[in-house]
């Protein structure tokens, strides 16, 4: 593997300070982390250890204060334009049929901007075959205010994903849906990974989570964060639900646990 | 003159075991340049209501007519056009899309339209952000504006295709009270300087009065309009 499908996504002696120079908070620092292409990552640890600084930090929204942090070969010195992102809070307009909003970064983003409305129909078959790889076929034309928010969150990750984006980022994609649900999502996600191999970081709380679609799985300390474990999951895939109650499976969620209450109790 | 909006007679219902009414016998006309809070309690039905004025919802029964023009008959993709063209929506979340930047958000909406040029466009769009003072926020994403800023570029996006009318759900639901007063200067000056219509959901007593008519449901119904034209 050549250094920078390696260290597809790193993060070199990363810190970052909210509110100006001496003052502030200090959100991450130190920070070290190395992803590499089509890796699934996963990063974990204590309330306001700095997990959602760390998405900001990778895909340029927020400016290392010392550092350096490089995505596919290059420093990041602004807003990426290879990323796709969901949050907890589905961003599907309201008035845009399920089928138009996963449309919607094809026309905004090269190189499907200019062509959007000469190959309409191929981009609508495309998306379909998106929405029906999710389960969501025969919904296109509902409004989302008519879909569940699994649902919901099922059709975000197709907009997602739809502009075929290098990296995907997803902080607490599932934090808002109940239990049942959010397994559910996680084969879906799954699924859509191993298909597609997109490099993706994901944040979250949820350690059982973090272990069942992860690659690898990043506990960060409390406050100033910093990367103190990196944990590789080496369990076969496809996993499924049975597997996250096998004992390997349990073992490491345990173990990611008390390295998570042992940064809690150092802060 | 023919309003804006009517809604007449209107009902919807939700079918089931136990059908669920959310609004009951609505009548209401919405003319150009009016400022129209819809007000009442939890579950009062104004959402739905919005909804069935925005023609994202059909009634089950009565008729919701768009400058004389009866919606009831008109295809899914007819009504989308509708909306599009006449109608621009804010709603309590900022619906902004991450990976993209304000301008580019407002964008959006104008490309889909599809009715001039890409330079025109991004005219448009830049003064639209500049006059909800937000200049130096228009190359940024949304993750890097606070929650009053990103509720402007959502009302700058509603705008976007020059709207006759702004539906607001809530809008100032997530803002503070500094910030909620602050959208409601700016649907005030919507009214009053480019003459649009804005009919907006609240249940902040102290922001509906700033709104010229007050609608008021209760369990589905009218209760009170303080601007309703007499038959």
């Amino acid at each position: 593997m050549t250094d920078s499908a390696a260290r597809f996504v790193a993060l070199e002696g990363v810190s970052l300070r909210y509110g100006g120079e001496g003052g502030g908070t200090l959100a991450v620092a130190g920070l070290d982390l190395a992803i590499a292409r089509g890796e699934f990552a996963a990063v974990v640890g204590p309330s306001g250890c700095g997990k959602s600084t760390l998405m900001k930090l990778a895909t340029g929204l927020a400016p290392a204060s010392e550092g350096a942090v490089i995505v596919a070969g290059h420093e990041v010195t602004g807003p990426l334009k290879i990323v796709g992102m969901a949050f907890q809070n589905p961003t599907l307009l309201p008035w845009r049929t399920t089928l138009d909003n996963v449309l919607l970064p094809l026309e905004i983003v090269e190189p499907y901007k200019s062509s959007f409305r000469r190959d309409r129909e191929k981009h609508v078959a495309r998306a379909k075959a998106l929405l029906a790889t999710v389960g969501l076929s025969g919904f296109e034309a509902r409004y989302p205010w008519q879909l569940s928010g699994g649902m919901q969150q099922r059709a975000s990750l197709c907009r997602a994903l739809i502009h075929e984006p290098a990296l995907l980022m997803l902080d607490e994609p599932f934090a808002a849906l109940d239990a049942f649900t959010r397994e559910e999502l996680w084969a879906v996600l799954q699924a859509l990974w191993m298909e597609r191999r997109f490099t993706c970081i994901l944040v979250t709380h949820d350690l059982r989570e973090a272990v069942y679609l992860a690659d690898t799985v990043h506990v960060m300390s409390a406050r100033p964060g910093r990367v103190i474990e990196t944990r590789r999951i080496d369990l076969p895939r496809p996993r499924d639900l049975e597997a996250s109650f096998a004992p390997e499976f349990v073992g490491i969620v345990h173990d990611l646990r008390a390295r998570i209450a042992e940064a809690r109790a150092a802060a | 003159m023919t309003p804006l909006l009517e809604a007449r007679g209107v009902t919807r219902t939700l079918p089931g075991a136990v059908p669920v009414t959310l609004v009951r016998d609505i009548t209401l006309a919405i003319g150009e340049g009016e400022f129209v809070a819809v007000t009442g309690p939890s579950g009062s039905g104004k959402s739905s209501l919005l909804y069935l004025l925005g023609l994202l919802d059909r009634p089950t029964e009565g008729r919701v007519l768009i400058e004389g023009q009866d919606t009831a008959g008109l295809s899914a993709g007819a009504l989308a056009r509708l909306r599009r063209e006449r109608l621009g929506f804010v709603f309590q979340f900022h619906f902004l899309l991450p990976e993209f930047t304000a301008l580019e958000n407002l964008l959006l909406p104008m490309r889909r339209a599809g009715l001039e040029a890409e330079a025109a466009l991004r005219a448009r769009a830049e003064w639209l952000l500049e006059r909800f003072g937000l200049a130096d926020a228009m190359r940024k994403y949304p993750e890097q504006l606070s929650g009053g800023m990103r509720q402007r570029v959502a009302v700058a996006r509603a705008l976007a295709n020059d709207p006759a009318l702004v539906l607001a759900d809530e809008p100032t639901g997530n803002l503070d009270s500094v910030n909620a007063a602050g959208m409601f200067d700016l649907f005030e000056s919507l009214v009053s300087e480019h003459g649009r219509s804005i009919v907006v959901v609240t249940h902040d007593p102290h922001l509906a009065v700033r709104a010229g008519r007050q609608v008021r449901l209760v369990d589905g119904r009218i209760v009170e309009d303080t601007g309703a034209v007499p038959a």
